[in-house]
Order: structure tokens, then C-alpha cells, then sequence
């Protein structure tokens, strides 16, 4: 052993001698050596230069086509045909973009080319075309794609390959896939957990996530306290019935009496009037909150605000409320509701949230009887959602509460109406505006 | 003979792979130059300079800090017994000083995504996270991103003497209580909870927190038992229980997939006992076959 570590030591020091000399050899020569470093760095200034190139149109094109998948389009091996090749089948072929002509144009790549040739880049192509034909919430859409993957040849076989990621570039197509369904709240099945274990072998990365999804969404699925309508029910649903189900979940879990009703305005007033607007109004009052409103003072001005907006899966809401201004008493009342105990009377400096009405009778007195309503912003006495949100049709709905209750004609009501929420105005916008306002000034 | 005919494939050797010294050169030189000058930076500015500074200024102060703590150790460790309906605030967003204890953040902090978010106070004295929640995503070249879209705020983590780490233990309540009024979007509250380890930095509990919308207060109690355990935001298959100790901080995102703007309106958030939730962990353990790596 000894012998044979010396020659390989000598062997080494050999070596690092033809290094040194090749060292000397260059240092001697530092001018060629700086010639070939110039050159080499207007190359890579050239291909900067490239990059920084404000870009074509065509190229802003591309881009778009590409989408998020940029990284996978952008792959050397890739060409550029590979792009307008699902185009083919989606947007020249086809004029009306429905859920029937997705699941059709899937079936002519099936027929049209047997042999599966580039079904990768069909597939990330369908990805992204999924949200203009309304498929991207359709499971048998989705079923459909991952049938096109071929059952034999990527199976995993041994544990070498179920572990190492057989077929990358084909399983994170179909985790891919998997990912958008989970996205689109799309629920699995179990008869596809199984196609997936037919074509990539069981426990395999691609099965590991349709097993998890499999596993945990279900679980998810039904619980929401609030509940909302489903999204295959909330497709076909009318716009009046998107509004009767906000209002129910906003009012029915804070006061279970509320009475919720809706309204056209064809069937109130003549349509010969001058500024007559053909809507529906859908109002939601309680019998608490008509006893508000009649023991309200009549000095006091009722406010109708909005819009507010309120969300139901993807679609968005609009409301307005009925209210005055806060009463200081009030607000006194609900902050003596809030601190259950005193801090120095409580030894262990924590509050009650339920307080024992034989432990101590000082809590117990101070509790008042104040509604649901009744809250530091001010009192509630009614909500609506109208189907233009214009101050006619609100007009519209004051009318209809005066039929209800009578002393609602001498209240003084004030329209306070924003024509968009405060929150979408564009920051840029007004900075812009305060810059321009301030060197006029100056 | 077998000396020249060993140097003869050495070289050959040298021609094939096409070693240039003349890089190499120019390269190892630039290195050890780098190497050399970051070493004499450190040990310039930083390293004998601070510590000079430390021991002087900020040590001192420091120092009476860990005095104090040590005193106050004996009313910390203090557990009294706690009967069914005691609750304690954990924060409360009724001053500006209390929301400047809360970070927010999204993606356009990091050059990906372009929601806005903001945390501010409201004219009946309560915390209002809200903003604009965009899909779009305008990124660099070769990031990995493909989805965008999220908004967060977060508690920041308070520090003991020596600049160490403060971290809430609420081993003796049982679940949160929330009181919120927010717009019909499920948001999601996340507790941050890394062991002393770099590789758990993202291992978290969390739960979504569903709102109804319009203009009533809602209180929301979720119990400790029903948190699901995640790293790097998705759920990991082995699950174990939160029991309530070493949270490094609290937080709610909106992550909903919905573009548009969002508003959640915050009054405190706070502990409870209960005695009726007797639930140790809502979700099964299982495990899975041998050899299958779990994330």
C-alpha cells in the first residue's frame, strides 16, 4: 500500500509541475490572453444586446399564445410549429367556443392522429384553452385529456423508476393537469385515480397527487358554515337568484326572521313615466327592523348607502343598506357588553366569555337587550340589490318599504350613492393627478 | 517505454477535454482576489468593531432587559386554572399601534404578481385588510412561478434580551375566537410554527376562515383539533396535532383564485377555553407503505 500511495504521489507532482509551467507559459503571454477575453466579452454583449431589444410585435404575440407554460415552450428541442399546432384544432376549426366543441375538438385529435405524435404540447395547448370554451370546471373535460396519455409504455415497473420520476417530462404534463382541476375546485372521481394508475403505475408522483386530492377535498367540500350553491348550480342561475341567495346568506344566520322578497318594477308603476327603468328588487327586512324603524325619531335623517359588495364563489354583488347615523348611547352599551368582567375584580386577569349568572350578579345587570342591528357603525333597518344599482330604482324600493310601513313618509331620507367603491380607483391615476395639481399651483 | 507512452495519453487527455489554463488563470486569480478582500472587509468593519460597539451600547441595555426577565420569570410560568369560558386577547386592532405590530404582504413585493393590500384603520376603531387581489403575472425571466395571486399579513414575532426570539405559548386554551366581518371570501388563517431547524421554516398549521358577507360582526371559533398541518402551503401526508406552543407568528392570507377586491374587517383576535370541544384531532393518521418518501 505504502508503495503504490508514493507512485501516486509522484504521479501527482508531475502533473502539478506541467501545470505550473503551463501557468508561467501564460503569464508571460498576458497579452493574448486579454486579446481572447475582449472578444469573448463583445459576444455576450451582442447577446445582451439581443435581449434588450425592444420586442416585435410577432414576439408579443408569441408570448401570449405561450401563456404561463413559457418555460416548457421555450425548450430548444421545441419548435415554433409545435405552438400553431393546437391552434388547428381549437381556433380555425371551430366558431362557437361551448363545453360540446372542446369535448369535439379532443375526439379529432384523437381520430385525426393516431399515432399521438407531440400529444405534450396538444395538451398544455388545451390547458390554456380551457377558460374560453367554459370547460375549465367540467370533469369529464378533464377525464378526456388525460386519456389521450398512452397505456403501456410510460408505466413505472420497479421501485427504481416509481421513485426517480419515470418519464419526467410526461408526468408533470398530467400533474399539470391535476393542479388546474384542483384550482377550478374541481373534485376528483374515483374511477380517475385509477386511469392514472393504469397509465403511470401505482404510487407513482402523478397518483401521489391525485390520492391526496382524492383524499383531502371531499373533506373541504361541504364545510362551509354560510353555505353557498354549487358551482354547476350557480351556471344556470339568474341574476335575480344570485342576489335572493347573498341576501339569504347575509341576514338568515344574523336574524332567522328575516323576510326576503323580490320585486319588478313593470308591476309597481305605469311605463309611460319619464324616468321609468325596467328592473327587479329583491329587499330583505325583519319584524325587528320594522319596530326600529317606527320607533325611530323623526329629526334624525335615514341614510341609503352604497354599493357594498358581497362575493358568491366568482360572482360578485352588489348591495345597498338602510341606516342612520350611530346614537352614542349605543356605542356606550356595546362596549359595557364587550368587557365581561372587570380586570381588577378577576384575581387570574382573564375575561368570561359565558358568565355565570350565580357567580357574580354585577355582570348580570349590566347586560342590555340590544339587537342584532343595533351596531357601533349605526342601526340596520333594510337591505336591498337592485339589478341597475341607479338612484331610480332605489327610489323604486322606498316605495315599496312605504307600503309596509306607513310612517316612512315623514322620515327625511338622503341618497349617498358612490359611483364605484373606493378601493378600485387606480393609484397611479391619482398620483399622476396630485403631481400635475401641484406644479399648476406652483 | 511505458513512462513516454503514459505522458503521450496524459496529453491527449489535455487536448480532448480542452482544458485552457489561460482561463483557468484568469479566473482562480479573480477568485482568491475576491476571497482575499471580503476577508479583510470582515474582519475591518465588522467583526472587532461590532462586537466593540455591542458590549458598549447596545449590552448594557440589553443586559438589564435579561435582569428584568429573570425576575418576572415566576409570574410567567404561572398557570392558573382555567374554568369553562375564560378567554384572553391575543391582538387587538383598536389603536395604530397595534396594526403597526402586523406586516403585510403580496406579490408585487416580489416582483411576480400585482396585488395591492393595505392594513388600515377605520373610523370605529377596527382593522380593515384590503386591497386588490390580480392574477396577472408580470415576472422575470426564468422564475418559476406560474400561478400569482395572494395578500398576507402576518404578527410580527416580539424579542426577548439578547435578541432572541418571543414565542406565544397557548398550551392551556383550547381554540381561537375571531371576531370579523368580512366579504363572502374564505380566507385562510395560518399559524407559523418552525422548530429550530432552517429546513422547517415553512412548516405551518392552518384552517380556512370562512365569512359570510354584509354588515354584521360574525365570531368565529375554530378549535386547536381541527388545524391541518402544511409546509410550503400544501398539506403534507403525515398530520400530527397543534397543541399551542412555539407559534412564531399569526397571519391571514387571501388566496382565493378570484380576482377583484377584498376587504376584511378585523376587531381582535383572542383565545377561549371550552370544555365542550373534547375532539383531540379532527383528521385520520395514516400512514403510507414503506420505501414512499412523504411530503
Amino acid at each position: 500500500m505504502a508503495r503504490r500511495l508514493l507512485t501516486l504521489n509522484l504521479q501527482l507532482t508531475s502533473l502539478n509541475a506541467l501545470a505550473c509551467r503551463r501557468l508561467l507559459s501564460s503569464a508571460s503571454n498576458d497579452d493574448k490572453s486579454l486579446k481572447k477575453v475582449e472578444k469573448t466579452e463583445e459576444k455576450i454583449l451582442q447577446k445582451y444586446l439581443r435581449k434588450i431589444r425592444p420586442k416585435d410585435e410577432e414576439e408579443k404575440e408569441e408570448e401570449e399564445r405561450k401563456g404561463p407554460f413559457k418555460n416548457y415552450f421555450e425548450d430548444e428541442e421545441r419548435n415554433k410549429s409545435a405552438i400553431v399546432f393546437y391552434e388547428e384544432y381549437f381556433d380555425k376549426n371551430t366558431k362557437q367556443k361551448d363545453r360540446d366543441n372542446f369535448m369535439s375538438a379532443l375526439e379529432a385529435f384523437r381520430v385525426t392522429n393516431p399515432t399521438k405524435n407531440l400529444y405534450l404540447d396538444f395538451i398544455y395547448g388545451a390547458l390554456l384553452k380551457m377558460k374560453e370554451y367554459n370547460a375549465h370546471t367540467h370533469l369529464e373535460a378533464y377525464r378526456k385529456l388525460m386519456e389521450i396519455f398512452p397505456i403501456g409504455p410510460i408505466k413505472c415497473l420497479t421501485k427504481w423508476q416509481r421513485d426517480n420520476m419515470h418519464f419526467p417530462r410526461h408526468q408533470n404534463c398530467a400533474i399539470q393537469i391535476l393542479e388546474q382541476m384542483e384550482r377550478n375546485g374541481v373534485i376528483l372521481d374515483e374511477d380517475f385515480v385509477r386511469l392514472t394508475i393504469k397509465i403511470f403505475g401505482d404510487w407513482t408522483h402523478v397518483v401521489r397527487k391525485a390520492k391526496r386530492q382524492l383524499y383531502w377535498l371531499p373533506k373541504f367540500k361541504n364545510s362551509n358554515p354560510y353555505p353557498i350553491p354549487s358551482i354547476e348550480k350557480l351556471e344556470n342561475m339568474k341574476d335575480i337568484e344570485i342576489a335572493f341567495a347573498a341576501l339569504e346568506r347575509m341576514c338568515m344566520s344574523a336574524d332567522n326572521a328575516t323576510r326576503i322578497e323580490a320585486y319588478f318594477t313593470d308591476d309597481l308603476e305605469e311605463k309611460t313615466k319619464d324616468n321609468f327603468e325596467s328592473t327587479w328588487i329583491v329587499t330583505a327586512q325583519s319584524q325587528k327592523q320594522a319596530e326600529l324603524l317606527k320607533d325611530h325619531k323623526k329629526s334624525i335623517p335615514i341614510f341609503v348607502e352604497g354599493p357594498f359588495i358581497t362575493w358568491i364563489r366568482s360572482k360578485m354583488v352588489e348591495y345597498f343598506v338602510m341606516k342612520t347615523d350611530p346614537d352614542p348611547e349605543i356605542i356606550e352599551k356595546i362596549k359595557q357588553n364587550e368587557n365581561y368582567d372587570d380586570l381588577d375584580q378577576n384575581f387570574k386577569n382573564l375575561h368570561n366569555m359565558f358568565n355565570d349568572p350565580f357567580r357574580d350578579e354585577f355582570s348580570k345587570n349590566k347586560k342590555s337587550d340590544l339587537s342584532v342591528h343595533e351596531l357601533t357603525d349605526g342601526t340596520i333597518f333594510a337591505l336591498c340589490c337592485t339589478g341597475t344599482g341607479t338612484k331610480t330604482s332605489l327610489f323604486y324600493w322606498t316605495k315599496i318599504l312605504e307600503k309596509q310601513i306607513s310612517e316612512l313618509k315623514d322620515f327625511i331620507i338622503v341618497y349617498k350613492i358612490k359611483p364605484k367603491p373606493s378601493f378600485l380607483v387606480d393609484l397611479d391615476k391619482l398620483k399622476n393627478d396630485f403631481k400635475e395639481n401641484q406644479q399648476k399651483s406652483n | 517505454m511505458v513512462l513516454i507512452l503514459k505522458k503521450q495519453v496524459l496529453r491527449r487527455l489535455i487536448t480532448i477535454r480542452s482544458f485552457s489554463y489561460d482561463k483557468w488563470y484568469k479566473v482562480e486569480s479573480e477568485r482568491q482576489k475576491r476571497i482575499n478582500k471580503k476577508a479583510q472587509d470582515f474582519v475591518k468593519d465588522k467583526s472587532v468593531f461590532d462586537l466593540f460597539k455591542f458590549v458598549t451600547k447596545e449590552g448594557v441595555s440589553e443586559f438589564k432587559k435579561f435582569v428584568q426577565e429573570f425576575k418576572e420569570t415566576d409570574n410567567k410560568n404561572y398557570k392558573p386554572y382555567l374554568e369553562h369560558g375564560d378567554f384572553d386577547y391575543l391582538y387587538k386592532f383598536n389603536t395604530k399601534e397595534d396594526i403597526e405590530n402586523w406586516l403585510v404582504s403580496s406579490d408585487s413585493g416580489y416582483k411576480i404578481g400585482k396585488t395591492k393590500a393595505s392594513l388600515n384603520l377605520t373610523q370605529q376603531n377596527t382593522g380593515l385588510f384590503s386591497g386588490y387581489l390580480s392574477s396577472d403575472y408580470d415576472k422575470p425571466e426564468k422564475s418559476k412561478a406560474i400561478y400569482t395571486g395572494y395578500a398576507n399579513i402576518s404578527s410580527l414575532t416580539e424579542q426577548k434580551s439578547f435578541k432572541r426570539e418571543n414565542r406565544i405559548n397557548i398550551d392551556q386554551f383550547n381554540c381561537f375566537m375571531l371576531k370579523i366581518r368580512g366579504d363572502g371570501r374564505t380566507y385562510m388563517m395560518v399559524l407559523n410554527t418552525p422548530s429550530k431547524y432552517t429546513l422547517t421554516y415553512t412548516y405551518m398549521h392552518m384552517f380556512p376562515l370562512y365569512t359570510r358577507g354584509g354588515p354584521y360582526w360574525q365570531y368565529v371559533k375554530i378549535p386547536f383539533s381541527k388545524f391541518f398541518h402544511a409546509s410550503h402551503g400544501r398539506i403534507s401526508d403525515k398530520q400530527y396535532r397543534f397543541e399551542g406552543l412555539d407559534v412564531k407568528s399569526i397571519g391571514i392570507t387571501c388566496m382565493d383564485g378570484v380576482e377583484g377586491p377584498f376587504s376584511l374587517e378585523i376587531d381582535h383576535i383572542g383565545v377561549l377555553k371550552d370544555n365542550e370541544s373534547t375532539e383531540h384531532f379532527a383528521y385520520e393518521t395514516y400512514k403510507i407503505p414503506k420505501y414512499i418518501s412523504n411530503t
